[in-house]
Parts: structure tokens; sequence; C-alpha cells
């Protein structure tokens, strides 16, 4: 049996490849996810026990571990001394560290869009860094900087860049170029180490410190001795053996590339998804095709059991090869990703891509379960066929399932999808499940539930959607019933194609609905002037330093500075903010609720409805914020404002700000030019500032906008990439049914050619087939596409997310178009091969 | 010769089966007149499809000529082959003619729609009356029988006036009484409509049916006969196979 098994499977190489590839692709995005994350944890495992590599214990503020991403809380350095004092402490010393921007002397931003600069102080106990070249910093004025970096920016030592952090930029020389055990780079960040003096100065700590390195004496344990350092620390201090610490670090960064993960992973199954319909129909025709020798076979003895046997035999040769290549491609995958996250200045080792067994396990289970499914309803058919089919002249397909029981089936998977998809958008969660997970099955279930229902009505729309084609003449009227005349094929085939464009459509919808709310957002509430915002988005934002700058200038009437960052409040991480709260509200429309915003104290705080809601609070009530410096601290609701989609949720004074979070970068400033000053006037004097502050921009509300919708349009954007890739395996499958369908109608094609069809002709009869089942497709996809739009853009409002439906429709039809031309560009080749097909062989009888 | 409707020069064929030279048509020279009906004859590999096949237009020959009234065919291209065949060349096949997802209007009327012309009402109507198939135009081929089938396969051999309609086993696949029905309908077409048929069969009863029949073996013509009767060809087979 295994022998007929191979010998089927020669002889269909071609339609073989085609679902191969299918499988390749989907499989290809799940190495690919778990080669990327692996590489790069690996990286980072390297990068956080070299960080530590001097150090026996390190001596922190505690943080909660939601929040390790905010700065710790700083402490008195006399601390130092009494560590010292301990015994088993060989060493101890004190260090101060924060994020910083960098630039040229000419204002040329470096590195500003990508990972952030992080600087500390060049300390001579557990200093983890080795000199690549040049000298440590010995004064105020003197800096190193990681080689990697160095490399990247084109600096060497002796050149001079600014330094902006908290004051007025300064200028540093490089003496020296560092690196971190084997690595000349930190994973794309840059750093730097200054001095300690002057580390005190631009980190603005005011004499405190940050943290302490301790190497220990010989023959002292680590976690013993950090246990002994605990009992002489204050509250709020902790001593950990650093290796301990390494571990917690990295960690937490590990949880931020499951994101990379997850989101890769997501990709490759949605696209193994799209290809179960490819599979499935590839598999069916076959079968249908060779119904006469399966029968053969059945007639000469085989039992059902080996006739399902062979052809899932074949489906799992064409899988285990797909997968494996699969692999391959991951890791091309991979390579391709480093390759774009280098562009946007991260800095992955090259040449050491992590492929783990459980990589090239989950690749081979996925391709394997995938196409053993979707195998599996053809292998029955098969299995069903009867041994006297062997006789029959007549190829009549071995199951027909009543059209009551599909449309059954089908409306039953919709529904459960319905409900499921609701379920999950009105945040049901249960054990173990999250309300994504329900949103993702009911969408599938829905997917499938619309694929089994699309034969029923594959007739009349096939011919609505073609109408316009077969008004052409014959060839446009051929084209349309060959387009329509296997229900089930055609509504296989378009299915990838259904789920492709849904997704795009969801995707166009919620950037479409996002924009809008945008401009309606920045249109209603910004009364100022001009905003002055950093440009990229490293670590470092704003120098407090721009706004007392700005607040001098005669050309400015009033200006605000708001700062923002994470607190956790009632479990979750929510986005806090602080201005001074009069001018606030005099350059930002807020909807005041309950209570005044402009008159809370430092004890008190202003929270929007949304938070009122989420956290069950009202004005007077008492509220519990953690920071991640100060840990819990009480304060009072003051004022309740109207929630206004992305804006923070929480709105604090500057007092009490500065008494729980170290930072004090603003992250934007709003800003009223004075009576009398034009846009472009008040533009240039405020440019005239921030010049000096290389980083920041002057935008205009317009300007704020577009800034503003830019980063939703480059998420959509990667989105869309990504989507092409569905649309890839619809174009397979297309291109594949047709290539069957050709050889099926050689008959009448030569018939068609005998009574006078030119090539051309029919190139363009199956042409226009591919293209009437690619837009039917896209229209079934855009259809359920609006609705999931629709359904996501209702339920956000419903949980009083202000977000307003926009349905782009240009975008749309573009969408359909795109459909339309990837189904002419699929017909080439299957058109060339009924054009080219011998005319004499296609009429010649057995 | 003016009332030539095709006819060969010295028309060879060889091609290669495998390592074999097959010489399906030797030297074959042979003319069909307008206005009638002639049958081809032959034992299997007689070359006598092969004929057919070069005198349509969907084969060529290796060497000699063939003309299609006094058009040298071997001059033409693919594409002015098919343009020729579209308007000047009717076909009849033994089965599979016609187009599944096409209605019996439609599959009459495919050679014209193709051409991008519009069928000559009246003549469409009085072929489709000679022929019976009134009631019949809306249905798809496989809601017809084979006898209805072929009949509308006939029609649109006849709708497109062509020069010349080649049949390849017409009968082939019918029983009797269909067979004659529809022989018989191509006896009319030729009589009464001026139809000039060329088909291609290995039934005598069939043959008997046209004016004259031509012998074919070994790629050779070997015989011919005038206004035979399937018993003077039965006689005339014997003969050859002694």
């Amino acid at each position: 049996m295994w022998r007929a098994t191979w010998k089927g499977l020669l002889g269909h190489k071609l339609r073989l490849a085609l679902t191969a590839l299918a499988i390749f692709l989907g499989t290809s995005f799940v190495a690919g996810s778990y080669v990327f994350t692996d590489t790069l944890g690996g990286l980072f495992d390297n990068l956080f026990s070299s960080a530590f590599a001097g150090t026996d214990v390190l001596v922190q503020a505690t943080v909660d571990e939601d929040l390790s991403f905010v700065q710790r809380a700083r402490f008195d350095p006399e601390v130092v001394d009494a560590i010292q004092a301990v015994e088993g402490v060989e060493a101890a010393e004190g260090t101060v560290g924060g994020f910083a921007n960098l630039a040229t002397p000419d204002g040329e931003v470096l590195g500003g869009q990508g990972p952030p600069t992080i600087g500390s102080a060049w300390i001579e106990v557990g200093n983890p860094f080795e000199l690549r070249d040049g000298r440590p910093p010995a004064a105020d004025g003197e800096m190193v900087l990681d080689k990697a970096s160095a490399d990247r920016f084109g600096l060497t030592v002796g050149q001079e860049i600014l330094v902006i952090t908290l004051g007025r930029p300064e200028r540093f020389e490089i003496v020296g170029l560092i690196g971190l055990g084997s690595s000349d780079g930190f994973g794309g960040a840059t750093a730097i180490g200054v001095d300690p003096v002057a580390a005190d100065r631009i980190f603005g700590a005011d004499g405190q410190i940050d943290a302490v390195n301790v190497v220990a004496r010989d023959g002292f344990d680590p976690a013993l001795l950090a246990e002994q350092i605990q009992t002489v620390l204050p509250d709020g201090v902790r001593a950990l053996d650093a290796r301990l610490a390494a571990e917690e670090q990295l960690a937490g960064f590990k949880q931020a590339l499951g994101f990379i993960n997850t989101f890769l992973l997501v990709f490759g199954l949605v696209a193994l998804f799209a290809s179960t319909f490819l599979i499935q129909n590839t598999f069916q025709i076959i079968v249908t095709q060779r119904t006469r020798e399966l029968a053969m076979f059945r007639a000469i003895g085989a039992t059902r059991r080996q006739i399902m046997a062979m052809v899932l035999g074949e489906a799992t040769i064409v899988a285990i090869l797909a997968s494996a290549a699969g692999v391959g491609g991951g890791i091309g995958l991979a390579e391709a990703i480093r390759w774009a996250f280098e562009r946007f200045g991260g800095d992955i080792p090259s040449g050491d891509l992590v492929v783990a067994r459980r990589t090239v396990g989950a690749a081979l289970l996925t391709g394997l379960v995938v196409t053993l499914v979707s195998a599996l309803i053809p292998a029955l058919n098969a299995s069903r066929i009867l041994p006297v089919a062997a006789m029959r002249e007549a190829v009549s397909p071995p199951r027909r399932r009543s059209l009551r029981r599909r449309g059954f089936t089908g409306a039953i998977l919709a529904g459960i999808g319905v409900a499921l998809l609701f379920a999950g958008l009105r945040g049901f969660r249960t054990a173990g499940l999250s309300p994504v997970a329900f949103v993702g099955a009911g969408a599938g279930s829905l997917f499938v539930g619309i694929a089994v229902l699309t034969p029923l009505f594959t007739r009349p729309l096939g011919r609505t959607l073609g109408a316009p084609v077969a008004a052409m003449g014959t060839i446009g009227r051929l084209a349309r019933e060959n387009a329509v005349r296997s229900p089930r094929r055609t509504a296989a085939t378009s299915s990838s194609i259904m789920i492709g464009t849904a997704l795009a459509a969801l995707a166009l919808i919620l950037g479409s609905s996002l924009d809008t709310t945008t401009d309606a957002l920045i249109r209603d509430r910004f009364r100022s002037d001009l905003i002055v915002q950093p440009g990229g988005f490293g670590g470092a934002e704003l120098s407090p330093r721009v706004a007392v700058e700005l607040a001098e200038l005669p050309e400015v009437s009033a200006l605000v500075a708001i700062r923002r960052n994470a607190a956790e409040i009632d479990g979750d991480t929510e986005f806090v903010a602080s201005a001074d709260m009069a001018r606030l509200i005099e350059l930002v429309r807020f909807e005041n609720r309950q209570g005044r915003m402009d008159q809370i104290t430092d004890s008190q705080v202003a929270i929007s409805t949304d938070l009122a809601g989420d956290a069950d609070v009202g004005l007077g009530d008492p509220i519990v914020i953690t920071f991640g410096s100060s840990g819990d601290q009480s304060f009072t609701v003051g004022a309740v404002f109207e929630a206004d989609g992305p804006g923070s949720d929480l709105y604090m004074t500057p007092a009490a700000w500065e008494a729980n979070f170290v930072e004090r970068f603003d992250s934007s400033i709003f800003v009223n030019l004075a009576e009398g000053v034009g846009l472009e006037a008040g533009r240039e004097a405020l440019t005239a500032v921030t010049a000096k502050y290389p980083g920041t921009n002057v935008l205009d509300q317009n300007q704020f906008a577009e800034e503003a919708k830019s980063q939703i349009r480059q998420f959509i954007g990667l989105v869309f990439a990504l989507l092409a890739l569905t649309l890839l395996i619809g174009f397979v499958g297309i291109l594949n049914t047709l290539l069957l369908s050709i050889i099926e109608r050689t008959r009448e094609i030569g018939l068609l050619r005998a009574v006078g069809t030119t090539r051309r002709q029919l190139s363009r009869m199956v042409t226009w087939e591919a293209v009437i089942v690619a837009v039917f497709g896209a229209v079934l996809g855009l259809t359920l596409g609006v609705f999931f739009g629709w359904a996501v853009i209702t339920s956000l409002q419903a949980d009083d997310v202000e977000i307003l439906l926009s349905i782009p429709g240009t975008w749309l039809a573009a969408a359909v178009a795109v459909a339309a031309v990837s189904g002419v560009v699929a017909a080439v080749y299957p058109a060339r091969r009924a054009s080219r097909l011998n005319v004499l062989a296609a009429i010649a009888y057995e | 010769m003016p009332d030539i409707a095709a006819s060969t020069e010295r028309a060879t064929k060889i091609y290669m089966s495998g390592p074999a030279e097959v010489r399906a048509l030797d030297d074959v020279t042979v003319a069909f007149h307008k206005g009638r009906f002639s049958a081809i004859m032959g034992p299997s590999g007689s070359g006598k499809s092969t004929l057919l096949h070069c005198l349509a237009g969907l084969d060529s020959v290796t060497g000699g000529k063939v003309y299609l009234g006094e058009q040298d065919l071997g001059t033409l291209s693919d594409r002015e082959l098919t343009l020729l065949r579209r308007s000047r060349v009717g076909f009849i096949f033994q089965a599979f003619n016609l187009i599944p997802t096409l209605n019996a209007t439609e599959n009459i009327t495919l050679p014209t729609d193709i051409a991008g012309r519009r069928p000559d009402r009246t003549w469409f109507n009085r072929v489709i009356d000679v022929l019976g198939l009134g009631d019949r135009l809306t249905h798809r081929p496989s809601e017809l029988s084979g006898g209805q089938q072929q009949r509308v396969a006939v029609a649109r051999a006849l709708v497109a006036r062509p020069d010349i309609i080649f049949a390849d086993e017409p009968s082939g696949n019918l029983d009797s009484k269909s067979g004659a029905q529809l022989l018989g309908f191509l006896r009319r077409a030729v009589d009464d409509l001026g139809q000039t048929i060329v088909m291609v069969t290995h039934d005598p009863v069939a043959a008997a049916y046209a004016d004259r029949v031509v012998f074919l073996a070994d790629g050779r013509v070997v015989d011919e006969l005038e206004s035979p009767t399937s018993d003077a060809i039965l006689d005339r087979i014997k003969s050859l196979e002694t």
C-alpha cells in the first residue's frame, strides 16, 4: 500500500507542491516566531548575566514587578557605609543612572527612534563593562560609549557629543568604547558611562543613589550575604543575590518579547487556518479525479481502511516535507525580522540563530495536524468509493450530503461563532480563557460556518457578481458559468481569500475608526496653538528645562507641561499624568463631571469616568495607587472627568508626582501664543528654543493629529503586510483549483478550440473565471470584515470607549480590487496551460 | 476547380511513436466536392481520423498540401487557422460535442458568438425546425438524451453556415435508432440545405448514407465507391482485407 501511496504522490506532483507551499508558509511563521524569540531570549540571557558578572549582591529599592520599567526609588548613600561594615563584604559602591538622549554637536539626534540610551555612573566595584578602546571617564565632561552604538553612529574616541537629560544639553568627550562580556552592544540599546559627579548632576540624583554593587569576600555565599546585608538596610531597599536579580530582570524582558512571539504565532495560525481550505480542496479534487483508480484498488481487495490510509499517507508525507521546509522558512523569516529590527536601530548579533528542538517540533506538529485534519474528509470520501465505480464511465462524486444538512451545520457553526465573538468582545472570561481567546475561536467558527454555507449561495451570488463579465459575450458567460459550476470547489477556493479580506477589512475599519476618532478628539480637545513633543520613543522624553525656557518667551502666553507614566490601580497598570491643573484645563478641554479638576490638592487626584467605573470609586472616595518608586499611596478622588479614549485616566498635581516618581521628564508641552503672534511666528520662536534640545518637535493641531495617526497607521501597515500572506495562500488556492479544473475540462477546451476559439479568448475565459472566484471570496470577506469591525467598535462603545465607527469605502473597494488583480495573476499560468493545450489530444478518444 | 470544398495533394503525415516512425498519411491525394456527403472509411490505424484532422486544420501535414477551398492551410498561423475554423468549418464529434455550462441555444450559436457575429435568425429557425429541437432550446446538455445532444451538435455545425462540416463517427455513441435518425438529418442537410459534409466512420451502415466513400488503409487511399449501399461497402471491405 505504501508503494501505491508513494506513486500517487508522484503522480500529482504539481498539485501537492502547491498544497505544500501553503503548509510551508504557515509553518514558516510558527517556526519563525520561535526562532526569533529564542534567539532574542538567548541574547538577553547573555547580556543580563554579563551585566552582573562582577557583582555578587545587588542592593536596590523594591519595586512592584508589573512596574519594573518605572525607575526605582533612590536612597541615601550612607547605606553604602553600613553595607561595607557587614562581615563578608569585600567592597561596595553606590551608583546612579537614568535615561538620556544623544545628539551630535550640530543637533542631529543619535538613535532617536529605537531602544533607549541608558546612562550610568562609571564605578569601580562590580563594573561589568570592559574597555574595548581608549580609557575610562576620569573627570566630569568625559564619557564612554558602547562600541556597537559608536560603530552605528560613526563615532570614535576623541569626538564630542551632546547628552540631553534633565538639564540643558551638555557636551561630553568620548574617551573610551566599552563592551559587555562577548558583546559590543546591548541588544540595540545604547549604553553610556560618565564619571559619578556628572552622573549625579545629569540624572538629577541630588546626592542619592539608585543601587549598590556589592562584592563578597572569598568563601561567602552571595545569597547568605544578601540576607546579612538586608538587616542593615532601610525600609523599601532590598539586597538580592545578583544572579537572582539578573533572572528577575530577564523574566520581565522575556515577557515583553512574548508579545512578538504571540503576534507572529497568530499570523502563522491564521495562515494555516486559511490553508486548511486549500488542502482540503486539493485532496478532494485528487480523490474525485482518481475515483476509478481508487475503485480499482477496492475491486482488487483493498479495504476501506487501506484506501483511507493511502490518502492520509500522502497527506502525511506532504505535511512532513512542507513543515520541514517551513522550519527553514522560519529561519529565513527570523533573519528577515532581525534585519527589520536592525533597520529600526536594534542590534541583534548575527550568525547565531537559535533553532530549538521545540521549534522544529512545533512546526512539524502544527503542519501535520493541520494537513491531516484537512485531508480527513477527502480521505473518508475516498474510502466510501464503491468498487463498482471502476466499471462506470461517468465519474460521480461519492458523497452528496443533503443541502439541508449542510445549511444546518453551517448555520450552527456560524451561530456559535457569533455567540463566542460577542461573548469575547463583551469581556466574558472563564477559567484560563481570556476574552481574546473567545474572539479568536468565535471568528474561526464563524469563518468555517460561512465556508460550509457558501456552496448554498455560490451560484446566485457568483452569477450576480459575474454579471458584468457575462455581459461581455460568450467568453464572459463561459467564464462565469465555469466559476460557479462546482459550488463546493468555488467555496473552498474562495475561503482563503475570504479570511484574508475579512481580516484586512477589519484592520482597515479599525484603523479608519481610530483615525476619525483621533481627528475628532484633537479638534474637540485641543485648545492650545502648538504642542511640543519628543520626536522618538526612547526612554528619555523632554527635558524639564524646555518648558522653563519656553515659558520665558514673550510670544508664549500660557503653557502646561504634562508628565506621564505608569502606576498600578486596583490591580491594573494605568497611565497616570501630572500637570499644573489650572493651566491644564485652560489649554486642554475636559468635560468636568464631578468636583473641579483645577482645584485638586496634592492629596487628591482627578480620575476619568472610565477609571471611576473600573475601580468602583466616586467623588470623595479614597483610592490606592501603587507606584514603582514609592509603593502604595492613598489619595482621595477630588474630581471626575469624562473619559476620552486615548488620554490618561488619572491626573495628579506636580507635587504629588514628585513625591512618587523618580522620573522628571515631560511627555508633552501645550503652548498658547500671546495675542497678535501668528502661528508661524510662534512656531519660529519655539523652534529657536527647542533646537537646543535635539529630538524635540513643535507641532500644530494638524501635525499633532497626523503624528498620532501615523503611529496607528504603522501598526495597521504591519498587520497588512502579514495579511498579505493570507492573500498569498488564497492566490495559491486559485492557481491550484484552476489547474485542476483545466485538466478536468481538457475535452471541453479542445472543443472550444475546434469550433474556433482563439488562444487569447481561452486565456481570457480562464482569467475571468479566476477574477470572479477571487472577487467572490473578497466580497464575502468584506461582508464578514465589516461585520467584525462593527462588532468590535460597538462593543468598545458599549464599554464607554469613545470611538466612532468609520468604514473606509475607497480602501475596502481597493481591497476587492487587489483580490481581483491577484486572481488575474493567479490565472496567468493556468491560462497559458489552457491555451497551449493540444487540440487533437484534447478531442481524441481513448 | 471551383466545386472542390477540401482537398489534399500528396499529403504525408509522419509522427514518432517512441522509436518507431508511424506513417499516418502516405502520399494521399483526394478531393471532396461541394454539396456532397462523403464518407472516409478504413480500419483502425488506417489514418482516416488523421486525414479528417488535417483537412479541418486541427493538425498539420509533414509533406504535401492541404486546401480548404482554394486556401492552402500550410501557410496559416495557429490564429489564422482558428479564425478559419470559426468561420468556414463545422465539427461534429463522436462524443462530448457540447459545453455543459451552456444551454442548447448557446451551444448552437457558440461559433458565431465566439466570432462576435449574430446568427441568421431565419436560418437558425429553419435548422432547429429540421432537427426538431424547438422544445429543447433552453435545456442544458445534461438534460438532453444522447441523440438530442448529437442533434444539437449538428445544429451548431449548420447554423454557422460553414463551407464544410467534418463529422468524426457522429453516430458512434448512439443506439441504432438515434444513429439512423442523426444520419438522416445529415443527409437532409446536404440534400435540402446544400451543405457539404465529410464524415469518418467504420460503420458500413453509416457510410451508406453518403454519396461517395473513400477507403483508406495504412495511410493510403486504396479505393472509392460512388452511391454506395451498405452491402457494396461490406463487399469492398472484405475484398480489401484479402
